[in-house]
C-alpha cells in the first residue's frame, strides 16, 4: 500500500516536470509577447515583478506587411506541398505495398536511404536544376523543394499504413471490377483514414516550418514566414515583444493542428517507422 | 524488347510521379553534388573548374572543419545519449494510467509542433543574459551567475544549442516509444511479475530488449536531426550564428556558410558529403547493433 502511494506521488512529481519542461518556454513567451518593451527589457524579469500586459506587439505584427506576406506565401506552399506530397506518395506507396513487381524491397530501402542524405547536399544543384525549369522563385519551385524530404519519407510511412489493410479487401475490389487506382482512392484510404490524416499533419507542418529551403529557393517573389522571424533575430527591425509575438502567430497554425488532431497523432505517430 | 509483366507495368504507372521526382529533385543534385567535389566553383562563376581530390585533401589542413567536426560528434553524443533516454523516460511515466494523462501527452506536442526557429526564438529571449526569465530563475538558484549569457560563454554554448534541441526531439522520441509500448506483451510483464521480479528487473529482462527496434529507430532519429536535420541548422543559425568565435560551428552549417555566404560550392558540397558519410556509418552501426527483426 504504502509502496504504491510512493510510485503514485513519483509519477505525479514527474507529469508535472514533463509539463513544465515541455510548456513553460512557450507560456514564458507568450507573457513576453504580451509586455511592453520597457517592462521587458528591466529587470527583474515578468514572473518575477507585475507588469502591464498589452496586445500592441501583435497589433503592430499583423500589421507589418512582410509578416503578413510570409503567412499567407507559407499556407499556400504548405497546403501545395501537403496535396502534392499526398497524392504522389499515395500512389507510390500503393505500388510498394500491393503491387509484386521486382525490385520492391530494394525500392523500399531506397527510400530510407534518400531520405538519411542531407538535404545541403542537394540544395545547390536544386537552385540550379529550378532554374534552368524556369521554376525558381515560383510557389511550384518552393513546392518541389518541400517535397525532396518529404516524399520519400511520406511514402516510407504510407506504405506501412496501406500494409495494414488486408490484402483481401484489395482484392474483392479487383473482382467487383474497380481498377487499381479506384481501389486506392475509395478502398484503402478511407480504411487507413487515420494514418493518412497523421501524413497529412506531418506534411503541413514539415513544409510550414522550413527555413533552409525557404532561405535559398525563395528569393524575390515567394517569401516564406520563418525566414522572416531569422530576420527579427538578426536584424534589429523590431522589438522583442514584437519577436515574441511574431514568434507565437508564426507558431499557432501548427500548434493549432497538431492539438486538434492529437488523437490521431498520438495513436498513429510514426507507425511506419516502428512496425 | 522485353516485355514487362502486367504486374510491373501497373507498379510502374503507379511509381512514375515518384520516380520522375525522385530523379529530378534528388539523384540528378546528389550526382551534381558530387561532381562539383570534385571542381573549384562558386555562386557567382558557375563554371566548374575539375581541381581532382584537392577539396577532400583541403579538409586534412582545414583547423575549422577539424572544430567543427569535434563539436558535431559531440553535439551528436549528446543528443542522441541525454535526449533519447529521457524520451525513453518521459514515455514509460506517460505510459502509466494517472489523472491528467492526456493532457501531458498533449504538452508534448507543443515542442514538437513549434517551428525550430521559432524554438530557437524562445529560448534566444528566455535566456537573454540581463532579462530572460530562465537566467533569472537560474541566477536566484544560485546555477548561473549575475547575468550570466550561456549562449555567449565559448565553454557553454554548444550545450546551451544542444539543450534547445532537447526541447526539440525528445518528445517526439517520447512518442515512437510510447506507441512501441502500445504493443508490449503484457502475458510476458505479468508472468515476469508472477515470479516475483521487481519493477526494474522487469525492464530490464522485457520492455528493454522488446523496445531494442525502436531504440535503434530513435538513435538514428536523433542521428539525423542533429547532424542535418533542423537541430543542426536552425537552431544553429537563430541563435549562435555558429558563435562565439567559432564555438558552435557544426559541420552541417559549416557547409552551408562555405557554400553560399562564403561562396564555395565545392568545397561547401564536400562538407556536407562527410556529413553523409558519418550519417550513414551511425546508421548502420545502430542497426547492425540493435535492429534485428524476429
Amino acid at each position: 500500500m504504502r509502496r504504491s502511494r510512493v510510485k503514485r506521488g513519483a509519477i505525479y512529481i514527474g507529469a508535472i516536470a514533463v509539463v513544465l519542461f515541455t510548456l513553460m518556454p512557450y507560456v514564458l513567451t507568450i507573457f513576453t509577447s504580451l509586455q511592453r518593451e520597457v517592462d521587458l527589457t528591466s529587470r527583474p524579469p515578468f514572473p518575477f515583478k507585475s507588469v502591464t500586459f498589452t496586445l500592441d506587439s501583435y497589433t503592430y505584427i499583423l500589421s507589418y506587411e512582410p509578416f503578413a506576406t510570409g503567412f499567407l506565401h507559407s499556407a499556400a506552399v504548405a497546403v501545395m506541398t501537403t496535396a502534392f506530397v499526398l497524392l504522389a506518395g499515395s500512389l507510390g506507396a500503393y505500388a510498394i505495398a500491393r503491387i509484386r513487381f521486382p525490385g520492391r524491397n530494394f525500392l523500399f530501402n531506397l527510400i530510407v536511404i534518400v531520405y538519411m542524405l542531407p538535404a545541403l547536399a542537394m540544395l545547390i544543384p536544386i537552385v540550379v536544376s529550378l532554374k534552368i525549369l524556369g521554376i525558381l522563385d515560383t510557389f511550384i519551385g518552393m513546392m518541389f523543394a518541400h517535397s525532396i524530404i518529404l516524399l520519400p519519407l511520406m511514402t516510407w510511412f504510407l506504405t506501412g499504413i496501406f500494409e495494414s489493410v488486408p490484402g483481401d479487401i484489395d482484392e474483392a475490389c479487383r473482382i467487383d471490377g474497380y481498377s487499381r487506382l479506384k481501389s486506392l482512392f475509395k478502398m484503402v484510404i478511407p480504411l487507413t483514414k487515420l494514418g493518412f490524416l497523421m501524413i497529412l499533419v506531418f506534411s503541413f507542418i514539415n513544409s510550414w516550418n522550413d527555413l533552409m529551403f525557404a532561405n535559398t529557393v525563395g528569393i524575390v517573389k515567394i517569401k516564406l514566414l520563418q525566414p522572416r522571424i531569422l530576420e527579427f533575430m538578426s536584424g534589429a527591425r523590431v522589438l522583442y515583444t514584437q519577436m515574441a509575438a511574431a514568434g507565437i502567430l508564426s507558431s499557432l497554425p501548427v500548434i493549432a493542428l497538431s492539438i486538434a488532431l492529437q488523437k490521431q497523432i498520438v495513436k498513429g505517430i510514426m507507425r511506419g517507422a516502428v512496425k | 524488347m522485353p516485355r514487362f509483366h502486367k504486374e510491373t507495368r501497373d507498379a510502374l504507372k503507379f511509381l512514375l510521379p515518384f520516380f520522375v521526382f525522385l530523379g529530378v529533385f534528388t539523384v540528378y543534385p546528389i550526382i551534381t553534388s558530387f561532381y562539383y567535389t570534385l571542381n573549384d566553383i562558386t555562386l557567382s562563376h558557375l563554371k566548374p573548374e575539375f581541381i581532382g581530390i584537392d577539396n577532400y585533401a583541403k579538409l586534412f589542413s582545414d583547423k575549422l572543419f577539424r572544430q567543427a567536426l569535434t563539436q558535431t560528434l559531440l553535439y551528436l553524443a549528446f543528443h542522441t545519449a541525454v535526449g533519447v533516454p529521457l524520451g525513453l523516460g518521459i514515455a514509460l511515466l506517460l505510459n502509466e494510467e494517472f489523472r491528467g494523462r492526456s493532457f501531458a501527452r498533449a504538452c508534448l506536442l507543443i515542442p514538437w509542433s513549434t517551428p525550430p526557429i521559432v524554438a530557437a526564438l524562445i529560448f534566444f529571449i528566455s535566456l537573454n543574459p540581463s532579462f530572460g526569465p530562465i537566467t533569472y530563475a537560474l541566477e536566484l538558484l544560485g546555477i548561473f551567475s549575475h547575468q550570466f549569457s550561456i549562449f555567449g560563454n565559448p565553454n557553454l554554448a554548444l550545450f546551451g544549442l544542444a539543450v534547445v534541441s532537447l526541447w526539440k526531439s525528445a518528445p517526439l522520441f517520447a512518442f515512437i516509444f510510447l506507441s512501441a509500448l502500445q504493443n508490449l506483451p503484457i502475458e510476458s510483464v505479468e508472468s515476469a511479475k508472477v515470479y516475483g521480479a521487481s519493477s526494474f528487473m522487469v525492464f530490464r529482462k522485457v520492455t528493454l530488449p522488446f523496445l531494442k527496434p525502436t531504440l535503434a529507430v530513435n538513435c538514428i532519429l536523433s542521428g539525423i536531426l542533429a547532424l542535418s536535420g533542423t537541430q543542426a541548422f536552425d537552431i544553429v543559425v537563430g541563435i549562435t550564428g555558429g558563435g562565439p568565435g567559432y564555438h558552435t560551428y557544426m559541420l552541417y552549417y559549416l557547409g552551408y556558410m562555405t557554400a553560399f555566404p562564403w561562396n564555395d560550392l565545392g568545397y561547401g558540397a564536400t562538407i556536407s558529403y562527410i556529413v553523409t558519410i558519418i550519417a550513414v556509418v551511425f546508421a548502420m552501426v545502430l542497426l547492425k547493433l540493435w535492429y534485428k527483426r524476429a
